[in-house]
C-alpha cells in the first residue's frame, strides 16, 4: 500500500533517505496523481536532494493549488535557481516566518540590502519558530547591515 | 564577504511535519 508506505515514512522521528521518500511519493502518484500530500512531499524531497529545477518542473506540472501549497518551496526554488524577480513576485506581502526568510535572502542576493534590513527587522520583532533562529537572524541582519 | 546563513532553509519540511502552517 504506498499511501500508507508514505505515510509512515513522514511519521518518522527523522527522515534521512530523500530518495526513498520520492520514491514512496512517485508511487502513490502512480496510481493517485493528484494526491496533494504526495505531490508536496514530491517537491520537498526534490529541494532536498538539490534538485531545483526538477522541484520548479513538479510545480508547474501540479498546477495552481499545489502552487498555493508550496509557496514557501516554490520561492525557495526560485530563489536558489536565481529567478529573483520570480521570487520576489511571489512573495509579495509574504506574512509567515519561512516566506519572510526567503524574501529577505532574495533582496539580500539581488542588493536590495533596505528591503531585507526592513525584514530582518520585522523577523527579529517577532517570536522566533526554529532553534537557532536567533543566531542566523543576528548573522544576516549584520550581513545586511555591512553593505 | 560577510557570513549569510540559509535560515529559510529550515523551513522546509514535508507536510505534516510543517515548522509552521
Ligand atoms: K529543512
Amino acid at each position: 500500500n504506498p499511501t500508507a508506505t508514505l505515510t509512515t515514512l513522514l511519521r518518522g522521528s527523522t527522515i534521512e533517505d530523500h530518495e526513498e521518500v520520492l520514491k514512496a511519493a512517485n508511487a502513490v502518484l502512480k496510481s493517485s496523481k493528484s494526491n496533494p500530500d504526495a505531490l508536496h512531499t514530491r517537491v520537498v524531497a526534490l529541494l532536498q536532494l538539490d534538485r531545483f529545477d526538477d522541484a520548479l518542473r513538479a510545480l508547474d506540472d501540479g498546477g495552481d493549488k499545489l502552487g498555493e501549497a508550496c509557496r514557501l518551496e516554490k520561492a525557495y526554488a526560485l530563489y536558489k535557481t536565481g529567478k529573483l524577480a520570480e521570487a520576489e513576485n511571489l512573495l509579495q506581502g509574504a506574512d509567515k516566518r519561512g516566506l519572510k526568510h526567503v524574501a529577505a535572502q532574495v533582496a539580500y542576493r539581488a542588493e536590495k540590502f533596505e528591503d531585507a534590513a526592513r525584514l530582518y527587522k520585522e523577523l527579529g520583532s517577532e517570536p522566533v519558530a526554529i532553534e537557532g533562529e536567533e543566531n542566523d537572524l543576528r548573522i544576516n541582519s549584520s550581513a545586511v547591515d555591512a553593505q | 564577504k560577510p557570513l549569510f546563513f540559509d535560515a529559510a532553509w529550515n523551513y522546509i519540511e514535508y507536510p505534516g511535519r510543517e515548522v509552521e502552517k
